[in-house]
């Protein structure tokens, strides 16, 4: 082909949410769409239109940059979990998104509806300090007998247990 | 592909067979569908009456050399402005202008009587291609026609031949996925029938625009390269898929024999042979399901008949059982008088009348008489002494 095209490549398999809702009339109101990405989820995810804006924005020539800029709001469920209206106007560039037809979408509706979120694994906020440190700490006149956690997203809660006192069996 | 499916020659003589029944330019909406006393009312009003094409036309493109875009209302004002669509030059003009509103941000506030008024000025003009243009290529023109204007639309190519034309609109409605109330799924099946059983139908032009593509490589450095990808919906560029579409998702809205046949011919046509499989499926079931039921009314009305045949014989038995047993009766209490006469002679002795019958004579005609026996009182016994 005479116009190569050289860059990065991307797991993105589908078309600009402009492309699809410039397709459609009222600006898709109403419509479903997915995307692509998000489909390796076992979970219901796929968003809903409510409004859309698009600033029909042409790029520089021949590099596929048209259709890039415009307001969206969408309803959004993502992984069975209803996250209300919100402003997806940064993410529609993505070359992602795939139309849900109208027959195809009592599906997703279903999914949604039978979905059960998982059961909230509660864990405890405080945690037996290592031996050495303990002794330490004893020997050094500290009350304190527990680390406090900070739970996120360095704590990797692994269901099945992951080590607790039971590592420190005989130690010392 | 399964066994069922349709060879090449029948599904030639399917899709290319003329019908010969073929009624000519029926009218399916009335003359007055177009409303055209309403529409031309609209140039009465003050703010559309006031503008000058010309003028307004040269004002709009110096707007848009300045600003670099034109605003929603403007565009409007001039589109229901245009009373002579026949006019020189219109088509070009209206295309512009819409192209111009449509690539700017401005589309959010495009108003809703723009898109009737443009159908309308190129319908009327006779600009089918130019309309045909605007409507297949929403990013560019985002011409969007409701139902009406969909039916006005069809009813039009129809009337006047141009099939292509119609399966087109037929088209966009697919794409749209709204086939709308009944009357406008039965044009877009009706059109998309008449461009597939008519022979000469006028070319399916791809109005996409061309890119001129330089002899020699160009690489041009881009951030992220994009996947290939045919979302086989607004992708379609083929007639017959589009067509074959329209026709396999129009026809189950319509239902009956008619619906599952046409649903057949869309699969057909798109080439989905899966769906095609299931929709022959329901073809043959529907028919089983009617050959079923018409034997099951013949099963159902020869019982009928048979019970109502062995209700009739039962009866008619019953009948003459009671007849014979009547006459048997009345034989034996015959009899039984016969025996039992000197047991009885007393009790029926009472039963006999005690009158006899007197004979008066006839007395003369000249001077008619009539003299009644004696009534006797039956119930007196006389006492015995």
């Amino acid at each position: 082909m005479p116009y190569k095209l050289v860059g990065r490549t991307t797991l993105f398999r589908g078309k600009r949410l402009w492309e699809i809702i410039g397709h459609l009339k009222n600006f898709g109101e109403g419509r479903m769409v997915v995307r692509s990405t998000f489909e390796k989820y076992p979970e219901p995810t796929f968003y809903r239109i409510v409004l859309a804006r698009p600033e029909m924005d042409t790029g520089r020539p021949h590099m596929d940059e048209d259709n890039m800029k415009g307001e969206v709001l969408v309803e959004k469920v993502f992984r069975g979990m209803h996250y209300g209206v919100i402003n997806m106007s940064k993410v529609a560039y993505k070359p992602d998104f795939r139309l849900v037809h109208r027959h195809e979408e009592a599906r997703y509706i279903e999914a949604f509806r039978n979905h059960k979120p998982a059961d909230v694994d509660i864990v405890s906020p405080v945690m037996d300090m290592p031996p050495f440190l303990k002794m330490v700490a004893e020997r050094d006149g500290h009350a304190a007998r527990e680390l406090k956690l900070k739970i996120g997203s360095k704590i990797k809660w692994v269901p099945g247990g992951q080590g607790g006192p039971e590592l420190y069996e005989g130690v010392i | 592909m399964a066994g069922r499916a349709l060879r090449p020659v029948v599904l030639h003589r399917l899709l290319f067979c003329r019908n010969a029944q073929l009624q000519k330019s029926r009218h399916f909406l009335s003359a007055n569908y177009r409303c055209d006393e309403t529409w031309n009312k609209r140039l009465e009003n003050p703010l559309v009456s006031s503008i000058n094409l010309g003028d307004f036309y040269y004002d709009l493109n110096q707007k848009y050399r300045h600003e670099g875009k034109v605003s929603a209302i403007d565009v409007d004002l001039f589109m229901n402005r245009i009373d002579d669509p026949n006019a020189e030059g219109v088509a070009e003009e209206v295309e512009e202008l819409v192209r111009h509103l449509r690539r700017s941000p401005e589309t959010a506030n495009t108003l809703e009587s723009t898109h009737y008024a443009v159908v309308r000025a190129l319908l009327d003009g006779g600009h089918t291609s130019v309309l045909m243009q605007l409507l297949t290529q929403p990013m560019m023109y985002g011409l969007f026609p409701d139902h009406l204007t969909c039916n006005l639309l069809m009813h039009t190519f129809l009337q006047r031949k141009e099939y292509t034309a119609a399966a087109r609109v037929a088209s966009y409605l697919m794409l749209q996925e709204d086939f709308g109330p009944h009357l406008t799924q039965a044009l877009a099946l009706a059109s998309c029938y008449y461009y597939i059983t008519s022979e000469d139908n006028q070319p399916w032009e791809d109005y996409t625009p061309k890119v001129e593509e330089p002899k020699e490589e160009v690489k041009i450095r881009v951030k992220f390269l994009r996947n290939p990808y045919y979302d086989d919906h607004f992708d379609l560029k083929e007639p017959d898929h589009l067509v074959g579409k329209t026709l396999a998702w129009a026809s189950p809205l319509v239902g009956g024999l008619v619906g599952r046949s046409c649903e057949v011919l869309g699969w057909a046509l798109y080439g989905k042979w899966d769906e095609l499989e299931a929709a022959l499926d329901r073809l043959r079931t529907g028919k089983e399901h009617i050959a079923a039921s018409v034997k099951e009314n013949y099963h159902r009305w020869e019982k009928q008949r048979e019970e109502e045949y062995q209700k009739q014989i039962e009866e008619y038995r019953k009948k003459q059982l009671m007849a014979k047993i009547e006459h048997k009766k009345q034989d034996l209490a015959a009899r039984e008088e016969v025996i039992f006469f000197f047991d009885n002679k007393n009790k029926l002795s009472l039963l006999l009348s005690d009158a006899k019958k007197k004979y008066y004579h006839k007395k003369s005609p000249a001077y008619p008489k009539k003299k009644k026996p004696r009534v006797i009182d039956e119930a007196y016994i006389p006492p015995e002494v």
